[in-house]
């Protein structure tokens, strides 16, 4: 289909993501069966077809491509931490990997890294380990935790009690993707691991999700969150911290 | 105290057996749990300038040694050199991302962190470097001149000041954040969030990680027994 090209950009932006818009004239417009009131804005995936359709039928005068990636640059605030940058220390655990190569010890500022010797098993740092193996110069030994009897039975020990229990590893989520991406020939039975760490990973959200909104609703001051990990700590901090601390000013104000 | 954090770069070749002196490891140890606090925390926290200058003098030593080892061994020196860039890069990102969240701090509160910093006492330690003391002044004065090139020279002449202090919004310290503890603590206040609720004191205990208002916590964030996560 043409697009003036105006639109033809709008389109490209927004082919499946949510575009937001504001409404003008008509008392209800129908979009794929949903009526909008006037002059709101909304956010709601629209197929960039019916926004195109709806732009030149006057109905919504502004439409902006609100994907993701334009979400998070605008409202990202400077307290926030990037998944990545959760990576990023996870990246510093050691692993076991069994070089192919022979080097002789090398003194990096955070520590010494042993001699190199072909075959022979050495504890070296996640970021390194994975260098090397994409370099095609080690083998990556999964750590102990990462065994399918083992990760069976923390999931179901997860599924049976409310709080949260102590898990494999404080960066179980990172380590499971970063070493599944790239050494899972090196990893017996990667897929049923990769489902079972989700598994755990989404219960434990759950959980999560159900005692924030308590802390919320209960109004509490305090929480204690041990055994919770960083990963899941930064997936709702942004939301979390931004509520309390808008509720926080409302409260203080009414006063 | 110089002395105990006095770091000579070419130590990194062997372990330090010296007690008074940190190894280059705890420094760098010292430099991320500075850059998480300072991500974390919603004032500007303390400077930690000696850990910069450390680190910097490491890196830089570390850089220099690879230059000349290069141009000895081309074919082993390719692998440990590639090694040692890696790290000197990632060393080099947490740097620059602790400095970069200190100047937006700087730059959102500017008026109430030069006050801070002129108000401080004598033996205190500073908030600010010198060079980010030379920044926040700058700032203050270009966002003064600017204030009255575009708006305040065309009020009427009684209204031509802007109080900096009051027109800036300040930090707010009764953000919650989160926090891994460090060192146990005991008899923490918890104030109330509504009326009905009474204020009690928790314990905090070593390794167990928490919830609560910046307010009550940040004498120990900078004294190290919390940490922000």
């Amino acid at each position: 289909m043409q697009f003036p090209p105006r639109f033809e950009k709008l389109y490209r932006k927004t082919k499946n993501k949510n575009v937001t818009c504001r409404k003008t004239a008509h008392n209800n417009v129908h979009f794929c069966d949903t009526a909008l009131p006037v002059d709101d804005v909304v956010g709601f995936s629209l197929p960039s077809l019916s926004v195109y359709a709806a732009f030149s039928a006057g109905t919504i005068c502004s439409a902006v491509p609100v994907g993701r990636k334009f979400l998070n640059t605008h409202t990202k605030k400077q307290t926030d931490m990037d998944p990545s940058e959760v990576e990023f220390l996870a990246e510093k655990e050691m692993v076991k990997i069994i070089p192919n190569f022979s080097l002789d010890k090398v003194f990096l500022i955070g520590g010494d890294l042993g001699p190199f010797n072909p075959g022979l098993p050495i504890d070296v740092p996640v970021w390194l380990a994975l260098n090397l193996k994409q370099r095609q110069k080690c083998r990556i030994i999964p750590p102990e935790w990462m065994d399918v009897e083992k990760l069976e039975e923390m999931r179901d020990l997860e599924r049976k009690e409310d709080m949260f229990t102590p898990v494999p590893s404080p960066y179980y989520m990172e380590l499971t993707k970063l070493l599944l991406n790239h050494a899972s020939d090196n990893i017996p039975k990667a897929d049923e691991i990769r489902t079972l760490v989700k598994d755990i990973w989404d219960t434990r959200i759950a959980k999560l999700r159900l005692s924030a909104d308590s802390f919320i609703s209960q109004q509490e001051a305090y929480a204690k969150l041990d055994n919770l990990t960083l990963m899941e700590i930064n997936t709702i901090r942004a939301f979390l911290l931004d509520t309390l601390n808008c509720m926080y000013k409302l409260r203080s104000n009414v006063q | 105290m110089s002395d105990a954090l006095s770091d000579d770069g070419s130590d990194f070749n062997q372990d330090d057996t010296q007690e008074d002196v940190m190894t280059p490891a705890e420094l760098i140890a010292k430099l991320e749990e500075a850059w998480l606090n300072e991500k974390f925390s919603p004032e500007l926290l303390e400077n930690k300038s000696e850990v910069v200058e450390c680190v910097m003098e490491q890196l830089t030593h570390m850089f220099c040694h690879q230059q000349e080892s290069n141009l000895q061994r081309v074919k082993k020196g390719d692998a440990k050199a590639s090694i040692h860039r890696m790290e000197i890069d990632r060393i080099r990102y947490v740097l620059s991302s602790y400095l970069r969240s200190r100047l937006q701090k700087i730059e959102k509160y500017f008026p109430h962190v030069l006050e801070r910093e002129k108000s401080r006492g004598e033996g205190e330690p500073s908030l600010l470097s010198p060079e980010e003391f030379a920044f926040a002044k700058e700032y203050y004065a270009n966002t003064e001149s600017y204030l009255k090139a575009v708006a305040l020279k065309r009020m009427p002449s009684n209204l031509q000041t802007v109080d900096m202090i009051k027109a800036v919004p300040e930090p707010c310290l009764d953000s919650f954040v989160f926090l891994r503890v460090k060192e146990r603590q005991e008899n923490i206040l918890v104030e109330p969030e509504t009326e009905d609720q009474r204020e009690y004191v928790v314990d905090l205990d070593e390794g167990s990680q928490h919830l609560m208002r910046y307010r009550t916590i940040a004498p120990l964030v900078s004294s190290g027994a919390v940490q922000l996560i």
